[in-house]
């Protein structure tokens, strides 16, 4: 790793959808990318990633809403950002969400992972 | 067959800013950088574990990317599926009665790629890529 890698990686595309079944029917017939049916979303795994189909909140629009990123080291990436002066929440489950307005519209979720 | 997500494709109104947060900040390693003409596109891969991130900032202001850019003021673009074979995945496409936006492969930074409409695909603007 170079100095400032820290083994980032995508592990979930969160898609927001009109209707989860019709979308999972979708995503299997059309793109060969059957999911599985877990807690209301269905998840649709390919390679290490995996998509996140969910309900779309009242308002918004159909299509991609969000990346979660892994890190083994969130401690690190947390002064990096904080030294950096970027703006973030804690989550519930410990990691960071960075809103869209600083990432380039791209909202982000980083959590813990374990290293490799 | 898709292999992984390729990449995630993020609009943003300048590159080099871009740069500051997903290059410098997040530690995202660069991969390369090109002006990609007939998408009127400065585009960045940077790596991501087994996947990347396509930065484009439009050059062309007529351009997909551009019109998006005006309408959405940037964000998440478009998701890219790896293929062994896009030539083969496309045609598979079209057979299944998809919406295509490319009628035949051709050159982007990600290598032989195209893209689906996406109202074929659950409102993602889907891209095929064979590096």
């Amino acid at each position: 790793m170079s100095e400032h890698e820290n083994g980032l990686r995508l592990d979930q595309v969160r898609v927001a959808v009109d209707s989860v079944p019709d979308a999972a029917e979708t995503f299997d017939r059309n793109l060969e990318l059957p999911g599985r049916l877990e807690a209301g979303v269905v998840r649709v795994s390919i390679g290490a990633s995996e998509i996140v189909l969910e309900p779309a909140a009242e308002g918004e629009r159909a299509g991609m809403t969000g990346l979660v990123l892994g890190t083994p080291d969130l401690d690190a990436l947390t002064t990096r950002l904080e030294a950096a002066g970027v703006p973030f929440e804690r989550t519930a489950d410990a990691g960071l969400r960075i809103a869209g307005s600083v990432a380039n519209g791209a909202p982000l979720e980083i959590r813990a992972t374990q290293k490799t | 067959m898709l292999k992984r997500i390729h990449h995630i494709g993020i609009v943003v109104p300048d590159l080099d800013a871009a740069y500051g947060f997903w290059r410098d900040t997040l530690g995202l390693p660069f991969e390369k950088e090109a002006t990609v003409v007939d998408q009127g596109v400065r585009a960045a891969l940077l790596r991501c574990g087994d996947s990347e991130i396509e930065l484009l900032e439009p050059i062309d202001p007529e351009s997909g990317v551009g019109r998006f850019l005006e309408k959405r003021g940037g964000g998440l673009h478009h998701v890219c599926f790896e293929t062994d074979d896009v030539a083969a995945e496309l045609e598979g496409a079209r057979k299944r009665g998809l919406s295509l936006i490319d009628e035949a492969p051709r050159a982007g930074l990600a290598g032989q790629i195209c893209f689906l409409h996406p109202r074929s695909c659950a409102g993602v603007l889907v891209e095929y890529a064979e590096p």
